[in-house]
């Protein structure tokens, strides 16, 4: 023995080995549990969730939330894959993971009842923390990759919103709003020849404006080849010279000649085409949608570019996942938009904020401006994880055990509330114990001889070990308290006698 | 006991909820937590320092850089009482790198019980030790555990050099072999051609059917087996001694064991081989090892001993620290150095490239014979090889340059390092002379093959 033997009280942080090989394969992969234990630790967890749920309805619905919390373990890990398939797979199948582990348990709660409301909680955690059992990926960072996917998946939407809200806008109602501020009316709804002149010449290089804007920024040496992007340059220079002679140059001659024909009289045959074009709203309104469109483009490339051209390009793949679930909520918006609109304008406390908004931008947007703030919703609900992390409740490196601990405490608690009986209570509380003992010893086999060692032998024992301790555990515990029951009818010295117990056992095992 | 502080936290918040709802049966089951913290605390780890033995067998404990080593664990129960978790992690030297199988295990022994694990490191050029194997037994419950080293019996270090007994050679073909024929006809086995008839051609090779067909003189040729002159070149400065990580080959071993490989291939082919080692010159020492072209057993060995005497030059300047001028370890620079305490010395290989050293080069160009053909294994981690090579083609000599890719992408300063080397077989590549860029995925016996083809395609020119 060339060092000294050292004893530890706790579980051993840290390797039996040094070695850099082994430190760097471990710091990955220190997280997971063993396949014995996890098999133990997962089936012992679901089935007596599933006991302590009761069955039936509370049965599915534990079963169902641990389904979604495994989806939504699955999803958080295979975001950030490198992998184009799993990417756009795994990105709308996080959305609908976290959307389902926090209205699934709500839904529930509401339309069955508040126990099952809580079993279906608990069940999501127990999904979470089996298949992170085997997930290497969180210990080498998957929340914060997915919350960055999240990130950019709220730009790129954001951007579609302003985007469809500049072609959708209600320029007459912009206009009638924003006219007690700017006189910009005479733009929109002129009052005299004079000023529906000037306002349609004024639409007009607005309109061309926005082309321009457009067109300058468009990055095509960044995306071309530089020999198709001297020729899409060439193309597009060309577009705007003609934009530019047809609504700069055309609308001034249009209006000399309409200004022309009010003025003089001359030229009766056309005057009232000339007054068609330069008089109507609705040209006037395309006009200026059109300036609005090409400015938002512009600012959109100009936003892509401050990030950086390669932000784009940032492995793993995520513009394909987010540009299909940017799609799908502009279909989904505008096939079901009104309804959407229309509920929550009658659910509207204030009575004018929805319908307004409506009016203004149009539903469409709206309901993109909605999906930006369930998105930033789902963030919030991922924050949690690493917030829990760094609070010490769910560390990185035994967060899965707790997970489970957790959710069946949650179960059991909830039984017993839902007057579940004595055994239900006892056998959620019971296993979760166990099962967090088996996967947080079987955390600590990895972390001392790898995710791949020759051999595997003790986790097996020590699962037997606790499952032993945990049958006695229900059984000492059954008996305890009928015995309690028996001694004196009614609950209360019962209830005196097993508070005293606990914290005086607690604070005597805590030191 | 920190691991159980989450269960009594339980167990208080499952308390507290039993007398928020004043549900009695919650208190009772807060209980059952505790029992398990109970369990916990009346387990100890079991103290095994007399109660295990370990024997490690190394196979075979000699062999040449480069060879896969099986390493064979026992571990027996030797004590009373059954080890329900003992995790054992096998001494392997830092240096090497474990290619097969696990070192690592988590055992439950019984007594007389014993248990075996295998894994197989990768040797490298030197002689390595394994260190005690630490092993840890932890409490049937996991709360306490016992951690120590034992002292295993058997085998206890790797030694690999380039030897006769040692060499890959025998059990294998290098991709050198066979391969260098010159193209002309002449004597020989392999038919070549024909051609007309000279006075003087022996009877033996006229063509008779061709001339009982058409009454015309006609001579057989055969391809010739020509015996070349080659001269092979090793990079063993410590600008070359570097490394993709710690437990990778150097530049420095890679080249000598592709070396070691080409000239038995050109051995066993009866060609002429001889060794340069481009070295660190320091005040009175020579720039350059040199063993002249030559050929037989007797002369295979004195190749061997001067790519092994290479090897040893890397080690002691492994030994010895960072050369002057050095960058700090630590440093993004590039490569790993050596075993990973020494840092590339590029700012002293490149002051090397001074009128000094061209005049030991031309010491050099002087020794070799003009048909002499020259293949420089190098990384190419900085500019020394690359002027070498030209001042070798400038004197007429055919050079071909295999190069081992020691760079990685992981840093700013290896990818550095690696654009670095690609600029320099580019530029070689440009200036006529043939780089084979060895990739750490590429199989050694294809790199050779290419390095044999691109000197049988050279001969064909000539010819």
């Amino acid at each position: 023995m060339s060092t000294g033997p050292d004893v530890d009280a706790g579980n051993g942080e840290g390797p039996v080995s040094g070695g850099r090989r082994a430190g760097a394969e471990r710091a990955l992969t220190a997280t997971t549990v063993p396949p014995q234990a996890a098999l133990v630790a997962g089936v012992l967890a679901v089935a007596a969730l599933v006991v302590v749920a009761g069955g039936g309805v509370a049965g599915g619905a534990a079963l169902g939330g641990v389904a979604v919390g495994a989806l939504l373990a699955g999803t958080v890990a295979t975001v950030a894959v490198d992998r184009p398939v799993r990417a756009l797979v795994a990105g709308p199948g996080l959305l609908v993971a976290v959307g389902a582990a926090v209205s699934g348990p709500i839904v529930a709660g509401v339309l069955v009842g508040p126990h099952v409301g809580w079993v279906a909680a608990g069940g999501v955690l127990v999904g979470v923390g089996v298949a992170r059992f085997r997930l290497a990926a969180f210990g080498a960072g998957a929340v914060e990759s997915a919350l960055e996917w999240l990130a950019r998946l709220v730009v790129v939407v954001t951007l579609a919103t302003v985007l469809v809200g500049a072609v959708t806008l209600e320029v007459d109602r912009v206009v009638a709003v924003a006219g007690g501020v700017v006189p910009i009316e005479p733009l929109v709804a002129p009052t005299s020849a004079g000023g529906a002149i000037v306002g349609f010449v004024a639409a007009c290089w607005l309109a061309y404006g926005g082309v321009w804007l457009g067109a300058v920024a468009t990055p095509v040496e960044s995306v071309l080849s530089p020999a198709r992007a001297a020729r899409v340059d060439t193309a597009l220079l060309r577009g705007v010279t003609v934009v530019g002679g047809v609504l700069g140059v055309g609308s001034v001659l249009v209006a000399a000649a309409y200004a022309v024909s009010v003025s003089a009289g001359v030229g009766a045959p056309v005057a009232p085409v000339l007054a068609g074009v330069v008089d109507s709203p609705a040209l006037r309104i395309a006009l200026l949608r059109l300036a609005a469109a090409g400015a938002a483009v512009a600012a959109a490339v100009t936003l892509v570019k401050a990030a950086g051209a390669r932000t784009v390009g940032t492995r793993p793949t995520w513009l394909p996942s987010t540009l299909l679930v940017t799609a799908v909520a502009l279909g989904g918006v505008l096939v079901v938009g009104d309804e959407v609109g229309a509920t929550l304008a009658a659910a509207d406390p204030t009575g004018w904020a929805v319908s307004g908004a409506v009016s203004v931008v149009g539903a469409t947007v709206v309901g993109l401006s909605l999906v930006v703030v369930g998105l930033i919703a789902t963030g919030a609900v991922l924050l949690l994880w690493p917030v829990t992390a760094a609070a010490g409740v769910l560390p990185p490196r035994s967060a899965a055990p707790r997970l489970l601990l957790f959710g069946l405490v949650l179960a059991a608690a909830s039984a017993a509330v839902a007057d579940g009986g004595v055994v239900r209570p006892l056998l959620g509380v019971t296993a979760g114990v166990a099962a967090w003992d088996i996967a947080d010893h079987g955390i600590g086999v990895t972390a001392d001889v790898g995710r791949t060692p020759a051999r595997r032998d003790g986790t097996v024992v020590h699962a037997g070990a606790s499952l032993l301790v945990g049958v006695g555990g229900v059984v000492g515990a059954g008996l305890a308290y009928a015995a309690l029951t028996n001694a004196v009818p009614g609950s209360l010295l019962t209830a005196v006698v097993s508070a005293i117990a606990v914290v005086v056992l607690a604070v005597l095992l805590s030191r | 006991m920190p691991r159980w502080h989450v269960v009594v936290g339980a167990s208080l918040s499952v308390a507290a909820v039993g007398v928020w709802s004043l549900t009695p049966v919650l208190l009772v089951a807060a209980m059952v937590p505790l029992g398990f913290v109970a369990y916990g605390a009346v387990t100890t780890a079991t103290v095994i320092d007399d109660r295990i033995r370990v024997t490690r067998s190394v196979t075979p404990a000699r062999t040449h850089p480069g060879g896969v080593v099986g390493v064979e664990i026992a571990v027996e129960h030797v004590g009373d009482g059954p080890v329900p978790d003992l995790r054992i992690v096998d001494g392997v030297p830092d240096a090497l790198s474990v290619v097969e199988g696990s070192p690592r295990a988590a055992l439950g022994l019984h007594p007389e019980e014993t248990a075996t694990l295998e894994y197989a490191v990768r040797a490298r050029s030197g002689e390595f030790s394994f260190s005690e194997p630490r092993v840890r037994t932890t409490s049937l419950s996991g709360v306490s555990t016992y951690t120590t080293t034992v002292e295993a019996d058997g085998d206890d270090r790797i030694s690999a050099r380039f030897g006769a007994d040692a060499s890959p050679v025998s059990d294998r073909t290098t991709g050198m072999v066979g391969t260098l024929t010159a193209d002309s006809g002449g004597e020989g086995v392999t038919f070549y051609g024909t051609r007309e008839y000279r006075p003087g051609d022996p009877m033996s090779r006229i063509d008779w059917r061709q001339y009982a067909e058409r009454r015309e003189l006609t001579t057989v040729d055969y391809r010739q087996q020509e015996a070349i002159e080659a001269v092979v070149v090793v990079d063993a400065r410590a600008a070359a001694a570097v490394a993709a990580d710690e437990t990778a080959p150097t530049g420095v071993e890679l080249s000598a064991h592709a070396a070691n490989e080409a000239i038995d291939g050109l051995v066993t082919t009866h060609n002429r081989v001889g060794v340069v080692t481009l070295e660190d010159g320091g005040a009175g020492d020579r720039e350059f090892g040199w063993v002249a072209p030559g050929s037989g057993p007797d002369h295979r060995s004195r190749l061997r001993a001067e790519l092994n005497r290479a090897l040893d030059i890397e080690r002691v300047t492994d030994a010895t620290g960072p050369a002057e001028g050095a960058p700090d370890p630590g440093t993004e620079s590039g490569p790993v150095s050596g075993s990973g305490s020494v840092p590339p010395s590029a700012g002293r290989a490149e002051r090397r490239s001074s009128a000094a050293a061209r005049l030991e080069l031309a010491e050099l160009v002087d020794r070799l014979t003009p048909r002499a053909q020259v293949i420089v294994f190098t990384p190419l981690c900085d500019a020394v090889p690359a002027d070498v090579t030209r001042t070798l083609q400038a004197a007429g000599h055919d050079v071909s340059v295999c190069t081992p890719n020691v760079t990685t992408t992981t840093t700013a300063g290896m990818t550095l390092a690696g654009i670095e080397r690609a600029s320099r077989c580019a530029a070689l590549r440009t200036d006529g002379v043939t780089v084979i860029d060895w990739e750490p995925t590429d199989r050694l016996t294809v790199v050779l093959e290419r390095v044999a083809r691109s000197m049988t395609a050279r001969a064909t020119v000539e010819t």
